[in-house]
């Protein structure tokens, strides 16, 4: 996969704690990954479309997930409900919006997103490449997981 | 009397950290109402004076554009500032939006500074 889809995230995630999660974060080095199953029960999870498709999933532990959503919400929030989910999504689509203004391609779109519980839950591209961006925090790992694919410009166009 | 604001976004999340960012601000806003879509955005203008619109693009039912549209064509709301509140980042569509009248645009993430300068900006409220 293209760096230049990889670095915007990089930039996003900090972007995105340093402003609305005030929790001590630590992002790590981007690695590929190796197997098509999420590492932990939580997932937020956005489409992308137009110039280039895939998905990206925000990946975290029940822990993490509460502890998120707790500094978003500047309330402690103990269980993973309605409104733990809404945070979860939320991330996801601040950290996705944000990387895709900093893609070399403009014309992309970003889904709503959707939060499942469940590492089964998750079904990523199958034989595409992913690559995973760890994050930690004080209470454990998130780990954005991005799979994205360009598509090609049609011959003549 | 407090400033009235509406927020219209469909994450209950979005709209509750507007609500507590907007009064970490110390702008005098009496009332937050809350809309989930253009729709219910409409409805809510319809039974309410408001004295600024935040909005969301992303929405179902009814978006952010379709609803910036109807805002500025009904007379009675025509004169209400909207500042659009996303993470949508392509500048063609904020210039197109911006073309249509919106009166600003934050960029989420967003810090309580950037929502106080905009209340400032928009409202002319001192904080």
């Amino acid at each position: 996969m293209d760096v230049r889809y990889i670095n915007p995230f990089l930039g996003s995630i900090k972007n995105v704690f340093d402003t609305m999660i005030n929790v001590p974060f630590n992002v790590g080095k981007p690695r590929l990954k190796e197997d098509n199953t999420p590492l932990y029960d939580v997932s937020g999870i956005i489409g992308l479309s137009g110039d280039v498709t895939g998905c990206v999933v925000i990946n975290l532990s029940k822990e993490v997930a509460l502890q998120l959503a707790s500094a978003l919400l500047y309330e402690e929030i103990t269980e993973l409900d309605a409104d733990c989910t809404d945070a979860i999504g939320e991330v996801a689509n601040m950290i996705s919006g944000n990387a895709k203004k900093d893609f070399p391609e403009g014309n992309v779109s970003i889904s709503v997103p959707s939060v499942v519980i469940g590492k089964h839950q998750t079904v990523y591209p199958s034989k595409k490449p992913i690559i995973s961006i760890p994050c930690e925090t004080n209470a454990g790992r998130m780990i954005v997981d991005v799979c994205l694919e360009k598509i090609p410009v049609a011959a003549g166009v | 009397m407090g400033y009235k604001i509406l927020i219209v976004d469909d994450s209950s999340v979005t709209r509750a950290v507007l609500k507590k960012t907007i009064q970490m601000t110390g702008v005098d806003v009496s009332t937050v109402y809350e809309a989930s879509n253009g729709n219910e955005a409409l409805q809510k203008l319809n039974d309410n004076e408001v004295d600024l619109i935040l909005a969301d693009l992303n929405m179902p039912q009814m978006n952010g554009i379709e609803m910036v549209e109807k805002v500025f064509e009904n007379p009675k709301t025509a004169e209400t500032p909207i500042i659009v509140v996303s993470t949508e980042a392509s500048t063609a569509r904020i210039q197109l939006l911006k073309e249509k009248g919106i009166k600003g645009y934050i960029h989420k993430p967003f810090t309580p500074e950037s929502i106080r300068n905009v209340l400032e900006e928009v409202l002319g409220a001192s904080c």
